[in-house]
C-alpha cells in the first residue's frame, strides 16, 4: 500500500514547484484509486452509502496523511483525484464498450470486479460517456479551466461549491463556465454537423 | 430566438479560422458570458451588437444559447451514476404488495442500508415497520448482512430502543420487522422548536443510556442521529434503525465474515456524524457512537451541528481538525464541556463509556435548578444580592463582590474589540503533565498580545477563576468586563503541536473567528506569533507600534529551554521563599540550554528582585539587586522590546532610589505592553513611595482591570489603599483577595498591616500569627508579629520575640528592617538605630516606603536617622 506520509510528501514537493514529483505521484495514487474504486464498487453491489463524491472522498482520506494536509494540498489534490476518476471510468466505459462490441468478456484497464454484467440498457450511457470524453478533449484544447470543470463536475461527481473550493474560484462564476462547457459538448455531441466554434472531427476514434 | 435548423441554414463554414485563431475563444467565451446573463428576450440583439459584424461569431454564440437550453439536464448525472456503477436506485415497494403476513401501506423513509416502509401485520392486525435492505437480494452477503443485523438488533431489548419483532423472507427478499413508533424524529423537532435545556438533557441521558445497553451487548450503532430517533406518543426517545451495528466482539463471528465487515464498513455512516477516527478508516467501536451521542447533544442544544461546511471537504477538514463549532450562548458551560468531551479528536480523550456521559448529564440535570440561580444574581441588582450556600452561589457571590468594585464597560461593537478575556487554553494532549505547558503558553500569547495588540488583555488566573464559576461566554465576558473571548486548546500531534483559537462574541456568542496553527514542539514560539498575527487581523486592530519588530524577533527555542521556562515561571506565580529559589533554578537551567532566551534572563531578574525583599526574601538586597540588574540588561540586550525586562528593571531602580530612572523604566515596560500587570502594579509602588497617591491609584486599578482575580495584584491594591490612608477601604478589599485564596501569604501580610493602620490590633495579631504559621515561622512574620504585641501593651512578648530575631540574625537572614521596626515600636530609638543602618546600607525595599520626614516621628526627629537619609541623598 502506498503510504500516506509519501503521497503527502509528493503533493508538497509538487506544490513547492518540482513538477517530478507529480510524475511519480500519478501512477502511483492512480493504482491505488483504482482499488479503492473497484472494491468501492462491489460494495455498491449490496448498499448505497456511496456516491461519486464520497470515492473521491475516499481516496482522499486514504492517501494523504490528514496531519500534514491541509486545504491547499486536498485542492490539488481532488485535481489529481478528478482526472483519475476520469480516467478510471472512460477505462471501464471503454472496457464495457469492448466487451460488447466483442460479445465477450475481456478484463481491460480495471479490475475485475468493477465490471458489470452487460445488459443492453448500458450501451447508451458507455456510448455517452465515451463521446462526452472525446468531446471534452477538443474542449480542453481551447479552454482548459472548463475542460477541469467538466472533470470535477461530471467525472469525480464534485457539487458546484465544491469543485469551487478546490479551483478557488468563487462558485458563481464555477457555475457560469461550467453552463457553458455544458452547451458547448451537448452541442457537440449533436448528430448532425453544428455550428461550431471549433472544427470536430466527423469520425469516432474509439 | 431562432430555431436550431435556421441557425444551421444560416451557417457559413466556421472551419479551421477560429480554432487556428487564439484570439477567437476568449471574444467568443466573453460574448457567451454575458449574453448568457441576460433575459432570453434580449440575447439575440445584445450578441449582434456585441460581435460588431463578426456573423461567424454571432451566429456561433446563438447556437451555443439555444445549446446552453437544452443541456440543462445535460451532465448533471455524474459518470459513475450514468455508467450505472453507484448508486442504484432500487424500486420501492407499492402499498398493497404483500410480504408474507404482512401487507405494505406505505413509503416511510431510506436509511443507511435500506428503506423502510409502514406495514400490517395482516392477522394480528398490527402496526408494524419493514425494512428492506438495498441492492441485489439474491446477492448472499447481502441477505447474510441483513439477517446477522436483526440478530444483533433483537438481542436488545431496551425501553429506548426499537424493538424488532421478527425476521422474515418473502420471494427471496429479505426484511426485517420492527416495531411501528408513532411519532416525529428529533430531527424535525429540533428544527421547528429547540427543546427547553431540561428536555435536551433528558432526551440525552436516555439516548446515552440506550448506547450503554446496546454496548454491553456487543453492538454499536455506528449512525446515531438525530433523524434515527424518534419521539413517540409518551415523549420518550426511541432510537431506531441499528441499521449499521455490527458486533463488537462475538467470538462465533465467522472470520471470512468479519473481514468483509470491517473492509466494506469503512465509510458507512453519516458524514456530519462520523468521528474523526471512523473518517480515518479506523473501526467504529463504543467511543464512535460517544462522538455521535456528543454531535446529537450539540445539535439538541443548539439546533446545529457542530461540524459543518458548505461542502464534503469542508465538513470533514472541521471534524479532523477544528474544535466544535459554538454559535449559541445560552447553553451552560458544565454541559459545554460535557459536549466537547464526547467530541475529543483522540478517542481515548473521550468518554470511554455511554454511562458516563449519561452520569455526566444526570449531574448536570440535577444541578440545573441551581445553576439557574446565579443567572438572576448575576443579572439582577447587585444590591439585592443574598448570600446562599452552596460552593457554586458562593463562588459566584464573590465574583459579583468583585464586579462590584469595577465600573462597567461599555459594549463596544465589533471591530473595536477593546477588551479581550483570554480564556487558559485547554491542554487537551491528553498528558495532565503539560498542563503547565498550555498555562505557560496562555501565558505566553497574552504576554505578547499585549505587547502587540491595542487591547485590553484579561489574564489567565482570572479568566480561569472566572471560568469556574460561571456557565456561558456572556455571563463570563459580563464577569471579567470582556468584549470578546478568546478561547483555544492544545493538542499534540506526534512530535508537533497544535493550538486551535477561536475568537467569540459574547453577547451574541457568535464565533468571529477561528482557526488552527501547528508547529514542531521546537517552533512553539513561532506558534504564538502565528496565533497573534491571525488574531490580531481578527480582531482587526491596529497593532502596537513595533510589533511588527516584535513579531520579527520571535525566534526558535529549544523545547527543553522553554519547557524549564514554563516550569519556572509557574512557580514564581506562588511567590514563596522555596517557590522563587525552585524558580530561579528552572530559570538558570533554561540559560544553560539557551543562554540567549531573553525571557528566562528577564524572569530570573524578577526573581533575584523578590529574594530581596522583606516579606519573601532569603537574602540581602546587597546581594540579589546587583544581579536581578545584571539579567534585566542580559535580556534587553537580546531583547530591547522586552517589557518584561525594563519593568524589573525599573523595579531595580526603584529601590536603589535612581527616581528618574525608575521612572523611565517603568513607562518603557508599560509602553511596550500596556496590558502587563505587573509593571504597572511596581509602577504603582513607586508612584507610592514617590507620595503620587493619585497617579498610583491610577495604577494599580489599571493592574485590577488587567487581572481582576489575580492574587498578587490585589494584594497590591489592598496595600496601596492602605498607603494612601483608605485602610478601611484595604481590610475589605484584601478580606475578599483572602477569600479567592486564604492560604496566599501577600494578601494576609498586608491585612494586617491594614488592620494595624486601622488600630485594630487584635485582629492584627490573630492574622500575624497564622503568618507565623504559614511561613514556617519565617523573621519578618515573627517580625510582625513583635510589633503589633507592642503595640497592643504586649511588650514582653514583643521583646521575647525580638531576642529569637536577634539570635537568629547570626545564623540565617534576617531583614534589618524587621528588627529595627519592633525596637521602634517598642519605643526604643536607640536600639533601633544600628538597624536602621543596615537596612540603609543594603537598600532594603522599606526604606522607599517609609517616611522619612523629620516630624513623623521619634524615628525620624533623631538627627542620625536625618544622617542617613541625607547620606543617602534622599533629601
Amino acid at each position: 500500500m502506498t503510504s500516506t506520509s509519501d503521497v503527502t510528501g509528493l503533493l508538497i514537493r509538487w506544490s513547492n514547484g518540482d513538477h517530478e514529483a507529480l510524475t511519480r505521484l500519478l501512477p502511483m495514487v492512480y493504482d491505488e484509486c483504482r482499488r479503492i474504486a473497484a472494491r468501492q464498487l462491489r460494495r455498491e453491489r449490496d448498499e448505497h452509502t456511496l456516491n461519486p463524491t464520497g470515492l473521491v472522498h475516499e481516496w482522499y482520506l486514504r492517501l494523504v496523511d490528514q496531519r500534514r494536509a491541509n486545504w491547499k494540498n486536498r485542492a490539488q489534490f481532488f485535481g489529481i483525484a478528478a482526472q483519475l476518476m476520469r480516467r478510471i471510468l472512460v477505462d471501464h466505459a471503454r472496457s464495457r464498450y469492448a466487451q460488447k462490441r466483442d460479445g465477450r468478456k475481456l478484463l481491460l484497464s480495471l479490475d475485475a470486479a468493477l465490471d458489470a454484467p452487460i445488459d443492453s440498457s448500458a450501451e447508451g450511457p458507455v456510448v455517452e460517456i465515451l463521446a462526452i470524453e472525446e468531446a471534452l478533449e477538443r474542449l480542453g484544447e481551447q479552454d482548459p479551466e472548463q475542460q477541469r470543470i467538466v472533470e470535477l463536475r461530471f467525472f469525480a461527481g464534485l457539487t458546484v461549491e465544491e469543485t469551487a473550493e478546490v479551483l478557488g474560484r468563487s462558485p458563481r462564476t464555477v457555475k457560469r463556465e461550467w453552463q457553458m462547457a455544458k452547451a458547448w459538448l451537448h452541442r457537440e455531441l449533436q448528430p448532425e454537423a453544428p455550428l461550431s466554434s471549433q472544427s470536430r472531427p466527423k469520425k469516432r476514434a474509439m | 430566438m431562432p430555431s436550431r435548423t435556421e441557425l444551421s441554414s444560416l451557417a457559413a463554414d466556421p472551419g479551421a479560422r477560429r480554432s487556428s485563431n487564439p484570439e477567437y475563444w476568449p471574444r467568443f467565451k466573453a460574448v457567451f458570458l454575458e449574453a448568457f446573463e441576460r433575459p432570453v428576450s434580449e440575447q439575440s440583439a445584445f450578441v449582434a451588437q456585441a460581435c460588431q459584424g463578426d456573423a461567424d461569431m454571432r451566429d456561433d454564440v446563438l447556437s451555443l444559447l439555444a445549446s446552453a437550453e437544452a443541456a440543462k439536464e445535460f451532465c448533471e448525472t455524474p459518470a459513475a451514476k450514468v455508467l450505472g456503477i453507484v448508486d442504484q436506485d432500487q424500486p420501492r415497494l407499492a402499498p398493497g404488495m404483500r410480504l408474507g403476513v404482512y401487507e405494505i401501506s406505505g413509503f416511510l423513509a431510506a436509511g443507511g442500508m435500506g428503506q423502510v416502509y409502514r406495514a400490517r401485520h395482516t392477522v394480528l392486525d398490527r402496526q408494524v415497520a419493514i425494512k428492506i435492505v438495498n441492492g441485489q437480494h439474491s446477492d448472499e452477503i447481502a441477505k447474510r448482512r441483513l439477517i446477522r443485523e436483526a440478530q444483533h438488533a433483537s438481542s436488545l431489548s431496551h425501553p429506548h430502543i426499537c424493538t424488532i419483532y421478527e425476521v422474515g423472507e418473502a420471494n427471496g427478499m429479505p426484511f426485517i420487522v420492527m416495531k411501528f413508533v408513532d411519532g416525529r424524529s428529533l430531527k424535525d423537532i429540533v428544527r421547528a422548536d429547540l427543546p427547553a435545556l431540561e428536555q435536551s438533557l433528558r432526551y440525552g441521558i436516555q439516548v446515552a443510556d440506550a448506547l450503554h445497553h446496546a454496548h454491553e451487548q456487543g453492538v454499536v450503532h455506528r449512525d446515531l442521529k438525530s433523524s434515527n430517533i424518534v419521539i413517540d406518543a409518551q415523549g420518550r426517545p426511541i432510537v431506531l434503525d441499528f441499521g449499521l451495528a455490527k458486533r463488537l466482539h462475538r467470538p462465533t463471528e465467522d472470520l471470512r465474515d468479519d473481514s468483509t465487515v470491517t473492509g466494506f464498513d469503512a465509510l458507512a455512516g453519516t458524514l456530519s456524524h462520523m468521528a474523526p477516527e471512523v473518517l480515518r478508516g479506523d473501526r467504529a467501536d463504543a467511543r464512535s457512537d460517544v462522538w455521535s451521542l456528543g454531535v446529537l447533544l450539540f445539535e439538541l442544544t443548539s439546533g446545529e451541528l457542530p461540524f459543518s461546511g458548505r461542502t464534503q471537504f469542508e465538513t470533514t477538514s472541521a471534524i479532523l481538525n477544528q474544535p466544535p463549532r459554538w454559535t449559541s450562548v445560552d447553553i451552560p458551560l458544565s454541559l459545554r464541556l460535557v459536549v466537547e468531551r464526547c467530541l475529543a479528536k483522540n478517542p481515548n480523550t473521550r468518554y470511554q463509556r455511554a454511562s458516563e456521559v449519561r452520569d455526566a448529564l444526570d449531574a448536570i440535570a440535577r444541578r440545573h435548578a441551581w445553576l439557574l440561580i446565579p443567572e438572576l444574581l448575576v443579572f439582577g441588582k447587585r444590591r439585592s444580592v443574598v448570600v446562599i450556600g452552596g460552593s457554586v452561589l458562593l463562588a459566584v457571590a464573590l465574583l459579583i463582590a468583585g464586579l462590584g468594585l469595577r465600573e462597567r464597560f461599555g459594549r463596544l461593537p465589533i471591530g473595536s474589540v477593546s477588551t479581550l478575556a483570554f480564556m487558559p487554553l485547554e491542554n487537551a494532549t491528553g498528558d495532565p503533565r503539560l498542563d503547565y505547558y498550555a498555562d505557560g503558553l496562555t501565558d505566553g500569547l497574552i504576554e505578547q498580545i499585549g505587547a502587540t495588540i491595542k487591547v485590553r488583555i484579561i489574564s489567565r488566573t482570572s479568566a480561569k477563576r472566572a471560568e469556574r464559576s460561571t456557565r456561558s461566554p456572556a455571563d463570563l465576558a459580563r464577569l471579567l468586563g470582556a468584549d470578546a473571548i478568546v478561547e483555544g486548546r492544545l493538542r499534540r500531534v506526534s512530535d508537533r503541536m497544535a493550538v486551535d483559537v477561536r475568537l467569540i462574541q459574547p453577547n451574541r456568542g457568535q464565533v468571529l473567528w477561528s482557526d488552527t496553527y501547528e508547529r514542531g514542539a521546537t517552533q512553539i514560539l513561532a506558534l504564538q506569533a502565528d496565533v497573534l498575527r491571525g488574531l490580531a487581523l481578527a480582531v482587526r486592530l491596529a497593532m502596537q507600534p513595533r510589533a511588527a519588530d516584535r513579531l520579527a524577533t520571535i525566534r526558535a527555542v529549544s523545547p527543553e529551554a522553554y519547557e524549564e521556562y514554563l516550569k519556572g515561571r509557574y512557580e514564581w506565580n506562588k511567590r514563596t521563599q522555596q517557590s522563587l529559589q525552585i524558580a530561579v533554578n528552572h530559570f538558570v537551567t533554561a540559560l544553560e540550554l539557551d543562554p540567549t532566551y531573553a525571557p528566562a534572563h528577564a524572569a530570573l531578574a524578577d526573581c533575584y528582585n523578590l529574594l530581596g525583599t522583606v516579606m519573601v526574601g532569603t537574602g540581602s538586597p546587597r546581594n540579589f539587586r546587583p544581579r536581578a540588574a545584571a539579567e534585566a540588561i542580559n535580556a534587553l540586550r537580546l531583547d530591547p522590546y522586552s517589557a518584561e525586562a525594563h519593568a524589573a528593571l525599573g523595579y531595580v531602580r526603584h529601590y536603589d532610589w535612581q527616581w528618574s530612572e525608575a521612572e523611565n523604566e517603568f513607562k518603557r515596560a508599560i509602553e511596550l505592553n500596556p496590558s502587563y500587570p505587573l509593571a504597572r502594579v511596581w509602577y504603582a509602588n513607586f508612584l507610592m513611595s514617590r507620595k503620587r497617591s493619585k497617579e498610583a491609584l491610577e495604577q494599580i486599578e489599571m493592574a485590577r482591570k488587567l487581572d481582576p482575580f489575580s492574587l498578587i495584584v490585589n494584594s497590591n491594591v489592598g496595600w496601596t489603599l492602605n498607603y494612601v490612608g483608605r485602610s478601611q477601604d484595604a481590610i475589605t478589599h484584601l478580606t475578599w483577595t483572602l477569600q479567592l485564596d486564604s492560604t496566599y501569604i501577600q494578601a494576609r501580610w498586608r491585612l494586617a498591616y491594614a488592620l494595624q493602620s486601622a488600630g485594630r490590633y487584635r485582629e492584627a495579631h490573630s492574622q500575624a500569627v497564622q503568618l507565623i504559621t504559614l511561613t514556617n515561622r519565617s523573621p519578618p512574620a515573627v517580625a510582625l508579629l513583635a510589633s503589633i504585641s507592642a503595640k497592643l501593651g504586649r511588650k514582653d512578648d514583643a521583646r521575647a520575640l525580638l531576642r529569637e530575631l536577634i539570635v537568629r540574625a547570626r545564623q540565617e537572614y534576617v531583614p534589618p528592617a524587621s528588627i529595627s521596626g519592633v525596637f521602634e515600636g517598642l519605643g526604643e530609638i536607640d536600639n533601633a538605630m544600628p538597624w536602621i543602618a543596615q537596612a540603609f546600607e543594603e537598600r532594603s525595599n522599606a526604606i522607599a516606603y517609609m517616611n522619612l520626614d523629620s516630624s513623623a516621628g521619634p524615628l525620624q526627629r533623631d538627627p542620625r536617622f536625618q544622617a542617613m537619609v541625607a547620606r543617602a541623598g534622599l533629601k
